[in-house]
């Protein structure tokens, strides 16, 4: 037995002795520096730059919305409030013009001051950078500066360094909701400018509570308090983002104590809520879900369509693949956003009359269907394994068809795709968020191909209409026809997302729009 | 000997040329386009002909294929499309880190092998040769990635004796390199005991033994010399292995090596990266190769290189 310990701990002396020869590079932040409340957070490495304009990852907002803020911002019960302005912006009588003021002696983290260059600055650029262009496209002027015809935004009025108005093409109610979105980040013109490509990679400058110090792929971000905020300074002295892939070193880290603060993985909820880390795990609500898209030119008939959302079990699935951490959907639209009917029951699961449906549209026999899952969500991938299995009981056959990310959005976008899971959260808390998937302009770039004379209708009258009363019913005739009458979605659960947070850590909060606040956040060590 | 590596050299030139003519044409024949990844929820067709001419992409395959060589010649393989980081410079970054697992990872399997196949080997038969066979096969059978794990929980989480993830300090490479080197080294002992049992059977070693050789000079000088032929086969095609990044062992201890990079890169369809990974492994297997071919000669002056390699 000795001998054996003697070998092991030569083995690994000499592995370790190796280990210094061939090491030597950089040097990982180990944490908590002396004196220093720092916070460290495992994430996953975006890979990208930090920029939301340029990538829409929510990885990446996690660690910009510390340090990139926007004019507006979402509360978490879902209202909007004025962050860089000293007000709600002012619509014209028309409603078409809006007018904004911005806070006097906000400064940037390199010390420019915040004006209304700026602000057109960032709109322009999130138009130049096309990904989330169309988040702009109301405003007056957006397609000729979109197609280059024009040098500049028309539609976006600069009065003075504080005052700005921008109007619209056409009335837009959910325009102000958009300006809160992680796209819509005000950047300063001249550094941004000059960074070129490096923006978001060694450079970014905001004006949140943290700047940014650095930014190593596969390592690290760091970002540290800016003492001249223009709000409430920041009770933390640096944020850590630990860039770690495996879900399970993860939670092994924030076991050890190197990590304060770990997003869970929906298949490790059980593990951990079961065990010693119960007390530890923190929920919230994300306003959205997955559903199953169904291409209109492969399933022609309804019939069929609304017999793959009846041979979905959302009961069973919430209960044995979700763990009890996701609620059955009743519609498209989930709970907490305009249009979210509470009267309507969770959509049916009834193999016998998803029999009946295949039978009726010419499949007495049993039909073939292929849904695609992009490998990137493991959810997705469980989701779609057990409506497999699920689909047998109504005669439909399943054939999973798992792809990559590339493959997923190539598939997508070629309109390749049959039927496919995949899920979809709001950027902003308006019903016309959620429904971006499935809007008229969208659909043929998303492979579903649907059209609906009264669904478009009633999406152009609900952005037109300021009454939450009348939005209110406008949209909950647009879930219906959606998700009760022509089915070129199935949506089947909205789910929570959870985190481990150590007991010392308090303050953190998340707006209705899954944002991140650290502004608040105390370590009590 | 210098023609020969000469040769070799010319030859590594076809390979690379070879093995990117055919990563080439897979990335364009295989879904994924790089665009429409790019735009996502944008990506219709007007602003993805934009995007792909910005890129280039929208330059004829034949032209784009040519461009690629031109430039990689100058050891230029472009900006990666999502980063818009130059790749030689990543791929150096990334190089480095792997060499510093490989080299960990290859110390210790190469150690716990060759010592493990020698003590199997003269004890032939015995308890000790049975328990070390009956280990080295559990290395060879046990998943890289459960490995992997173990020894996080058990050196890293419970007994806290090395970190559980991160590259930064020599120490961070002692369990990924143990976890990555635990099947190598299973694969060495076994082939160390079989080409030392092979050995020991000879004239020269019974001729060495009866001229009153220690024990050590029989073992060392006479066997392990003469037994290092497949050893150090199999040892370099390892190496070339373990060069080439291992994507699983990367992940877990959360090391940016050139394995997680080249999966990356694929999920991405980052087609300077993917170039760049692929002609950096094809490189360090012929290498490798070409160095295992020149050292036979050095071990056995019997092989004539020259003459073998005609």
């Amino acid at each position: 037995m000795k001998q054996t310990k003697k070998i092991v701990a030569l083995i690994m002396g000499l592995t370790l002795f190796t280990g210094s020869l061939f090491a030597g590079g950089s040097q990982q932040n180990s944490g908590q520096s002396s004196g220093k409340k720092v916070l460290t957070i495992a994430s996953q490495d975006p890979q990208v730059p930090l920029d939301m304009q340029l990538n829409t990852y929510s990885l990446i907002s996690r660690i910009t919305d510390s340090t990139s803020e926007t004019l507006l911002y979402g509360t978490a019960d879902g209202g909007i409030k004025p962050l860089l302005l000293t007000g709600m912006p002012t619509a014209s009588a028309d409603g078409l013009t809006f007018s904004f003021e911005l806070k006097k002696g906000v400064t940037f983290h390199n010390g420019a001051p915040l004006t209304s260059k700026d602000v057109k600055y960032s709109y322009e650029r999130l138009i130049k950078k096309i990904k989330m262009a169309s988040l702009l496209e109301q405003v007056a002027g957006y397609q000729a500066f979109a197609d280059g015809k024009a040098a500049d935004l028309s539609g976006f009025k600069i009065i003075d360094d504080l005052h700005f108005s921008i109007t619209l093409s056409e009335t837009y109610t959910p325009f102000v909701s958009v300006l809160s979105t992680a796209y819509c980040a005000i950047y300063p013109a001249e550094a941004c400018e000059a960074a070129g490509d490096e923006w978001g990679l060694s450079v970014l400058y905001g004006t949140g509570p943290f700047k940014f110090v650095r930014y190593v792929m596969g390592e690290e971000a760091v970002i540290e308090k800016y003492p001249a905020y223009h709000g409430s300074p920041a009770k933390i002295d640096e944020i850590v983002y630990k860039f770690i892939p495996s879900a399970n070193t993860q939670v092994l880290e924030y076991e050890k104590g190197n990590v304060d603060i770990v997003y869970l993985d929906t298949t490790l909820y059980p593990t951990y809520a079961n065990g010693p880390l119960k007390g530890e795990i923190q929920d919230y609500p994300r306003v959205g879900g997955w559903f199953m898209s169904m291409n209109v030119k492969k399933i022609a008939d309804v019939r069929i369509r609304q017999a793959i959302s009846l041979s979905i079990d959302r009961e069973a699935i919430c209960k044995g693949i979700m763990y009890g951490t996701a609620k059955p959907a009743t519609g498209f639209i989930p709970a907490g956003l305009i249009g979210y009917n509470d009267k309507l029951p969770v959509l049916e699961y009834n193999p016998t009359k998803a029999k009946q449906l295949l039978a009726d549209a010419g499949y007495p026999n049993g039909y073939d269907l292929t849904v695609a899952i992009n490998t990137r969500y493991t959810a997705g991938v469980a989701l779609a394994t057990a409506f497999q299995a699920q689909a047998k009981a109504s005669g439909i056959n399943v054939t999973i068809n798992s792809m990559d990310s590339a493959g997923w959005t190539d598939m997508r976008s070629s309109g390749a795709l049959v039927t496919g899971f995949g899920n979809w959260y709001v950027d902003y808390n308006d019903p016309d968020s959620m429904l971006y998937p499935v809007k008229d302009s969208r659909t043929d770039l998303s492979s579903t191909f649907w059209h609906n004379a009264e669904f478009k209708s009633l999406m152009e009258q609900g952005v037109k209409t300021s009454d939450t009363a009348a939005r209110q019913k406008i949209y909950e005739r647009a879930n219906e026809i959606l998700s009760r009458e022509e089915y070129p979605v199935a949506m089947v659960y909205n789910e929570m997302s959870f985190y481990l947070q150590k007991p010392y850590v308090s303050g953190y909060s998340m707006g209705a729009d899954g944002r991140f606040s650290f502004a608040d956040t105390v370590i009590n060590k | 000997m210098a023609q020969y590596i000469l040769r070799r050299i010319a030859q590594t030139f076809l390979v690379l040329i070879g093995i990117t003519l055919i990563t080439f044409i897979l990335l364009n024949v295989v879904p994924g386009d790089p665009v429409a990844l790019m735009l996502e929820k944008r990506a219709d067709a007007e602003s993805m002909a934009k995007v792909r001419h910005e890129l280039g992409l929208d330059v004829p395959l034949h032209l784009q294929y040519f461009n690629f060589i031109k430039n990689a010649i100058r050891m230029d393989f472009g900006k990666s499309y999502f980063t818009h980081k130059n790749v030689t410079e990543v791929l150096l970054k990334s190089f480095g880190i792997t060499l510093r697992l490989a080299g960990t990872s290859f110390f210790f399997a190469v150690l716990l092998g060759i010592s493990g196949g020698i003590t199997a080997a003269i004890n032939r038969g015995k308890k000790r040769d049975s328990i070390i066979m009956m280990l080295s096969m559990a290395g060879i059978s046990a998943p890289v990635f459960w490995v992997a794990i173990i020894l996080q929980i058990v050196f890293g989480l419970k007994l806290d004796w090395f970190p559980i993830s991160g590259y930064g300090t020599p120490i961070s490479f002692v369990l990924p390199g143990i976890a990555l080197g635990t099947r190598y080294a299973a694969s060495i002992a076994r082939i160390t005991r079989t080409s030392m049992l092979d050995v020991v059977k000879q004239d020269y070693i019974r001729t060495a033994r009866a001229k009153g050789a220690s024990k050590a000079l029989v073992l060392f000088k006479h066997a392990l010399k003469n037994a290092l032929i497949p050893i150090i086969t199999m040892m370099g095609t390892q190496l070339g292995n373990m060069l080439a990044g291992s994507m699983l062992v990367e992940t877990i201890f959360s090391i940016p090596g050139i394995g997680k990079l080249m999966v990356d890169s694929m999920g991405s369809r980052d087609i300077p990266l993917i170039q760049g990974t692929v002609v950096y492994i094809a490189a360090v297997f012929v290498f490798i190769n070409l160095i295992v071919d020149v050292s036979y000669a050095f071990i056995d002056p019997r092989i004539r290189i020259g003459q073998g390699a005609k």
